[in-house]
């Protein structure tokens, strides 16, 4: 039998029923890989580690010990989270033979739940980028057609879940990172309230932006996996110190009394029809069920995509300076001086839109330029939690969709950035605003690409984001 | 044409913490390269900085000891630029809210006092130390890098090399009383830039300024700042400009080279960093720490002139931490703040331009105990602390084995007395006419003749009762 | 308007070069983009209030030594190393 297709919560059962090993899990999704390698989902496997791991967890089982619900299964991790002792690649030349010295927080929690790592995705550079195209090595196609793109930038992630290559992975969400190739791919994907899960260990983008989470096949599985991503951790001043919640009792099974908002720029132009239709659907189908919908506005939250422009790009050039090929990375030999070996270590390591952002960064940051670019956005940012804050007042999550439109193809937006820029319309605001959102699987449109809707919460109201994605998600699998 | 000379100065002082600024690392001076260092302070790919909760005590400390008002709120920024000592290529540092404004240190130069105003205090990270190898490369060690440093930027108050070296010298030992660093200059946890210019005297228009770096001792800046007004004095007149520029000061040779011109000056593209919060420091906690400042110089020396010490002399035990907590802790044995002074200034501290105190506190004490208890003379004393110093042996010891014990028994004083007497009537029938300061020749002559030993006191009252007979 | 001159500036505090055909293609993507960018200028700010998060100094970090890497582990993934140190070109100061 396959089981690579099934969910985390089942196979979890079958683990337990002792139906299945967790070397039979493993080795199925390891032979999905090889069988898919087209699909360039994954940077690298990492098959001795996994079954290694595999196998240990099989003993405790078979000593009968009471395991976490991920013990034993095989997922991916996006290659811009550090795994001591395996290659840290971020899909960029600059770190294409980097070894991780050191472990990400979130996968010592993994690892402390016995969860099976097999392999590091395929990313834009950096996690720049909307298509998985901006990969230094290869770009991953959408899995329900080659010609199309996976989204991005956890495009490999997003890929591997829906072909089954591993029961879910990890991705990061910058401005949408995780939640449109989720969408574009047909698989439930969160962005977690910024400070819920650690960002250290993971190659930052944009600090104060970044936030790393769950691509899965159900929303349920999604719940299981925030369980063990998020946490406080020391190592980060930004860490929320938020009560730990257990988000396994987030289900319900319905909306009665929940007010959901439909914000009317979210589905103004730009927005595919079928799109924008499958929404619409969901929407009738919420109050179906009995939630309470309500129509609002708020007239700047477009606004957060040239904020996010400004504020992701400034942090990155920063955060990316680091990379100069003198502690670590790709490093010419023939450098005249130090500046000389800057310049070519930095210009032949990183590709053009991670230089694109640099440039972008340095401009907005630079003397003369600071006060009306990085000051007015984070004015602008202010601005926009305060319209996030008064909706919420009248609502308990908006419905939106995740993205204006399905899959594109390949190559169709790789020379007109800024086209590539509004793919993430609908999703940077909630970078921008600090808060939880999850994109759920809705149909698809008549080429048979996947649709997504969005539906984001308060701060730290993942609860109820999950179980109103939950009682669609449920009703889709029953269907 | 008479010029005024307008100096600002930039004083880096690392702190002494156990641990980096930003991540747990041993704060420690001379370890193996790299050895100090972990994905935080090496600027890892993922790593993330965590403020150390006493960097920001001991920099406020330095705020609250050089008079400077405590932002409750304080943001870090990080300062951009490329240079292989900065593993991430920014410093994290301070520009907009720094922690510390508005301060005031206080000089004394040729007798008058002056207040330089201090512009602000902030918090940084050092950067790591670049090592030549001698055969055309650079090798880079990042134990430093991370390392607790406070940067002290004054206005442009300060018109002399004097006063800077004045300033600096107050600074650091204020500084070293507070505890929070060492300021070695040597090893580097002290460090110094100048910024100078020149103008006609008594212009309001300031002259274009230079900026000098790498100077490495207290001389080096008084050196380096008279080579400077000098120079540019000498170009204004040979009818040439100021450029703006960075300088380095070559000690070895006693000039100034040009390091960077304004026109490649830097834009460091400073804004806060996203990966700290901004501080909040509360008044309660700022007077938490004030009440934790241990006494400071100023605030001694006015304690020392309230014991009846001479203003000169209480400035003399404050001019280090090492003589004031020696002199209190002997103080505490020997409550005879004169005595105590007397000794520390005249026989220790002359010892101490030559080499390290070889007195502990509690046997210097057992020595003035001895005085002040007439067991023996001050001269005897003195004696006594040469031979302590040179011996290591006690005071009881030293006494015995030199004999010095002073004599205080009544007959034989009195037989000393009279022996004077009787040898010396001139000196007696001068006394007897009205010359009183004659008694002085007879004292010497009995504390010679007893070697010393005579209770000085006793004799001079003996002699007195005896004459006036 | 994103000038030569501009994209020239910031590429040297980016430490990137590029080819004269390069430069122009960013003077045209930067362009588009700053001029995207400056709809910013439109959302009226002037009644925000600032940012309230922060972290008081009693919950900073404990000056508490924590392991260091290795030496070894430290240089690890240098491109060139000597002496325990990272190798770079001469510095002259």
């Amino acid at each position: 039998m396959d089981y690579t297709k099934l969910s985390i919560l089942e196979v979890a059962k079958l683990l337990r029923e002792k139906k299945v090993t967790s070397e039979e899990l493993t080795k199925q999704v390891l032979e999905n890989i090889k069988q898919k390698e087209n699909l360039h989902a994954l940077n690298f496997v990492c098959e001795e580690y996994a079954l290694n791991k595999a196998k240990e967890v099989d003993k405790l089982f078979s000593e009968n010990k009471e395991l976490p619900l991920l013990a034993g299964i095989p997922i991916t991790i996006k290659d811009n989270i550090n795994i001591k002792g395996l290659k840290t690649t971020c899909s960029s030349k600059f770190l294409s033979n980097f070894v991780a010295p050191y472990s990400a927080t979130i996968i010592e929690n993994l690892e402390k739940n016995y969860a099976v790592i097999v392999g590091k995705n395929n990313m834009d550079e950096f996690a720049m980028g909307s298509s998985t195209e901006n990969s230094a090595f290869f770009t991953t196609p959408n899995p329900h057609n080659t010609e199309y793109v996976s989204g991005g930038s956890s495009g490999g992630s997003a890929c591997a879940v829906a072909a089954n290559l591993g029961f879910a992975s990890v991705g990061t969400d910058t401005g949408g990172s995780v939640r449109q190739p989720a969408s574009l791919c047909g698989v439930v994907g969160l962005k977690p309230t910024y400070g819920l899960v650690s960002r250290y260990g993971i190659v930052a983008f944009a600090s104060s932006l970044d936030q790393a989470g769950p691509l899965t096949k159900t929303v349920k599985d999604s719940a299981l996996m925030l369980n063990v991503l998020s946490g406080y951790d020391e190592k980060e001043e930004t860490s929320s110190k938020h009560i730990k919640e257990d988000y396994m009792q987030s289900f319900k099974g319905n909306v009665k009394g929940i007010k959901i908002g439909i914000v009317k720029e979210f589905f103004g132009e730009g927005l595919n029809e079928e799109v924008k239709n499958a929404i619409l659907k969901v929407k009738d189908f919420y109050e179906s069920k009995g939630a309470e919908i309500v129509e609002l506005s708020m007239p700047f939250v477009l606004s957060a995509l040239a904020c996010y422009y400004v504020l992701s790009s400034a942090e990155a050039a920063s955060n990316l300076s680091r990379f100069d090929g003198v502690k670590y990375g790709v490093s010419v030999s023939d450098a005249k001086n130090i500046n000389d070996l800057y310049l070519k270590n930095r210009s032949q390591g990183f590709g053009k839109e991670v230089k694109r952002r640099i440039m972008l960064g340095n401009y907005v940051l630079s003397s003369g330029y600071y006060d009306a670019y990085y000051k007015k956005a984070k004015k602008v940012q202010r601005k926009l939690v305060e319209e996030f804050n008064e909706v919420f007042e009248k609502c308990d999550v908006l419905l939106t969709p995740t993205s204006p439109s399905t899959a594109f193809k390949i190559g169709e937006k790789s020379n007109n950035p800024l086209s590539m820029y509004l793919s993430d319309v609908y999703t940077v605001p909630v970078n921008i605003a600090e808060l939880p959102a999850i994109s759920v699987p809705c149909g698809v449109d008549s080429k048979g690409l996947p649709i997504g809707m969005q539906l984001i919460g308060k701060k730290f109201s993942e609860k109820t984001l999950f179980n109103v994605a939950d009682v669609y998600d449920s009703s889709r699998e029953e269907k | 044409m008479k010029y005024d000379t307008v100096i600002g100065l930039e004083v880096h002082c690392e702190l002494k913490t156990q641990t980096k600024c930003f991540c747990g690392c041993k704060n420690n001076f001379g370890d193996q390269p790299n050895s100090n260092c972990c994905p935080v302070c090496l600027g890892f790919p993922g790593a993330l900085p965590v403020l150390n909760q006493k960097a920001v005590e001991y920099a406020i400390m330095a705020g609250l000891a050089f008079n400077c008002s405590i932002n409750n709120n304080t943001v870090f920024e990080r300062k951009n630029y490329f240079y292989p000592d900065l593993s991430k290529a920014y410093q994290i540092s301070q520009l907009e809210k720094p922690l510390c404004v508005n301060g005031y240190v206080e000089i004394n130069v040729n007798g008058k006092t002056k207040k330089i105003r201090l512009n602000r205090i902030h918090l940084e990270e050092d950067a790591g130390k670049l090592i030549h190898d001698g055969i055309g490369g650079t090798v880079v060690d990042y134990n430093r890098g991370g390392v607790p440093l406070i940067e002290i930027v004054t206005e442009p108050d300060i018109t002399s090399a004097e006063e800077a070296v004045a300033f600096l010298e107050t600074l650091k030992n204020t500084i070293a009383y507070t505890g929070i660093s060492d300021v070695k200059m040597e090893e580097g946890s002290l460090r110094c830039d100048v910024n100078l210019s020149v103008k006609p005297a008594g212009s309001e228009v300031l002259g274009t300024r230079t900026e000098m770096k790498n100077l490495n001792s207290f001389k080096a800046v008084y050196r380096a700042i008279n080579y400077e007004q000098k120079r540019q004095i000498e170009e204004i007149e040979d009818g040439h400009k100021i450029i703006q520029e960075t300088l380095r000061w070559d000690d070895s040779i006693g000039e100034t080279k040009s390091m960077r011109s304004k026109e490649d000056s830097q834009d460091y593209r400073y804004f806060p960093d996203p990966d700290l919060l901004p501080v909040y420091i509360s008044d309660e906690e700022i007077n938490k720490i004030k009440s934790k400042l241990p006494k400071l110089p100023t605030e001694l020396k006015a304690e020392y002139v309230g014991y009846g010490l001479s203003d000169y002399d209480a400035s003399l035990l404050t001019e280090s931490k090492e003589i004031s907590d020696y002199f209190n802790e002997v103080l505490e044995k020997v409550n005879q703040p004169k005595l105590v002074a007397n000794f520390i200034i005249n026989e220790t501290l002359r010892k101490l331009k030559e080499e390290e105190n070889k007195i502990e506190a509690n046997r210097m004490a057992e020595l003035l105990i001895l005085i002040n208890n007439n067991e023996i003379s001050t001269t005897a004393g003195k004696q006594v602390f040469e031979e302590m110093w040179k011996t290591g042996k006690d005071a009881k010891t030293l006494v015995e084995e030199l004999g010095l014990k002073q004599l205080n028994n009544d007959d034989e004083i009195k037989k000393l007395v009279l022996d004077a007497i009787s040898n010396f009537p001139q000196s007696v029938a001068d006394y007897k006419s009205g010359k009183t300061s004659a008694i002085g020749f007879l004292v010497g002559q009995v504390m010679k003749n007893s070697k010393g030993k005579a209770n000085p006191q006793k004799v001079n009252e003996m002699l007195k009762a005896e004459l006036e007979k | 308007m994103i000038t030569e001159k501009d994209v020239r500036h910031v590429a040297k505090l980016s430490k990137l070069e590029f080819t004269d055909e390069e430069i122009e293609n960013f003077v045209k993507d930067m362009d588009s983009i700053v001029e995207y960018v400056n709809t910013l200028e439109k959302v009226d700010t002037s009644n925000v209030k600032e940012d309230d998060v922060k972290i008081k100094l009693s919950e900073l970090r404990k000056d508490e030594v924590k392991n260091s890497l290795s030496q070894q582990d430290a240089i690890l993934n240098a491109p060139k190393k000597q002496n325990g140190g990272f190798s770079v070109p001469q510095v002259v100061e």
